[in-house]
């Protein structure tokens, strides 16, 4: 799957020394590296080994849980929206690109690879991208459809900066447009926005983890069978399995 | 490597299934420390931007 946007990465925060002689053991050929300080497990949740993450493509984790209990369907839906040329194989012609692309000026990055001459590789990381672009966009528009005002919202506020002189920044004006005057927008917001900060605040205690559930769980009554509902209840449900 | 081997060779370090949690629907830190890549020609973490990532977290023993 790595040719349509996938990047598998193992992650150890155990020894180099112990490690390195277990990897050349088992001759295991996957790409990895260290986590020192293990702060991206603690992000993760990490509680026990094996234990895995799905990451789409703008940074957003997806999901978490067992590596055994990885559905190939929920993968390949990950890769709508992937870069399909991981940035270490953007020929060094394209720096400028590389540069903009990272910070996230997406625009910047395709006017970048444009200019490459043809034999520095410019056409294949200009694919690459315009495809992401066309992509992100459609899954913007699944989105609306699918009531998530907030994704929209969030895409909009930073669409100036990302997708600068491309077509696409006008398409997702529109959708932002289209969500301002959707009935109840402002309260809809309102209602993923505290679904996201209960969702951030992790609640350790018990009897927090069970206060944000009852506020999840109002929020599920006042909006029934829409996509606050639905994040409601599978916060819900996160919260309680966590111990 | 297919996906299938990959998982296996994690097998051999086999822990209890972790269940699902909170942090889906959270974006990753800004700044993800990890170092020393090997096995690919990534050399940060900031290589994998734009890419959808599979994490496993692994062990040595």
């Amino acid at each position: 799957m790595s040719s349509k946007g996938l990047s598998v990465l193992a992650v150890t925060s155990e020894g180099t020394r112990d490690t390195e002689e277990w990897i050349a053991k088992k001759q295991a050929k996957y790409a990895y590296a260290y986590s020192k300080n293990g702060s991206l497990g603690r992000f993760l949740g990490v509680g026990g080994i094996p234990h895995a993450a799905l990451i789409d493509s703008e940074g957003l984790v997806v999901w978490t849980g067992s590596p055994f209990q990885i559905d190939e369907k929920q993968v390949e839906a990950l890769l709508s929206g992937a870069l399909t040329k991981p940035l270490w194989e953007w020929p060094a012609a394209a720096r400028a690109a590389k540069s903009a692309y990272v910070r996230g000026q997406v625009g910047t990055a395709l006017a970048e690879a444009r200019k490459l001459a043809p034999n520095d590789g410019g056409a294949e990381v200009v694919a690459a991208i315009e495809a992401q672009v066309a992509a992100r966009v459609q899954n913007l528009e699944l989105e609306w459809r699918r009531g998530n005002y907030l994704a929209v919202e969030d895409a909009a506020k930073q669409a100036k900066t990302r997708y600068a002189g491309l077509p696409q920044l006008a398409q997702i004006e529109a959708l932002a447009k289209q969500v301002e005057a959707a009935p109840n927008a402002a309260q809809i917001l309102a209602a993923q926005r505290k679904i996201q900060k209960l969702r951030e605040e992790k609640p350790s205690k018990r009897k927090d983890r069970e206060k944000a559930q009852d506020e999840l769980r109002k929020l599920l009554l006042e909006f029934p069978g829409t996509y606050v509902a639905q994040e409601a209840d599978e916060l819900i449900q996160d919260l309680a399995r966590l111990k | 490597m297919k996906y299938s081997s990959f998982v296996s060779v994690l097998a051999l370090v086999a822990g209890l299934a972790q269940p699902a949690s909170a942090q889906v629907g959270m974006r990753l830190p800004a700044k993800v420390e990890l170092e020393q890549f090997t096995q690919t020609k990534a050399t940060s973490f900031e290589d994998y931007h734009g890419r959808a990532l599979l994490i496993e977290f692994f062990a040595f023993w």
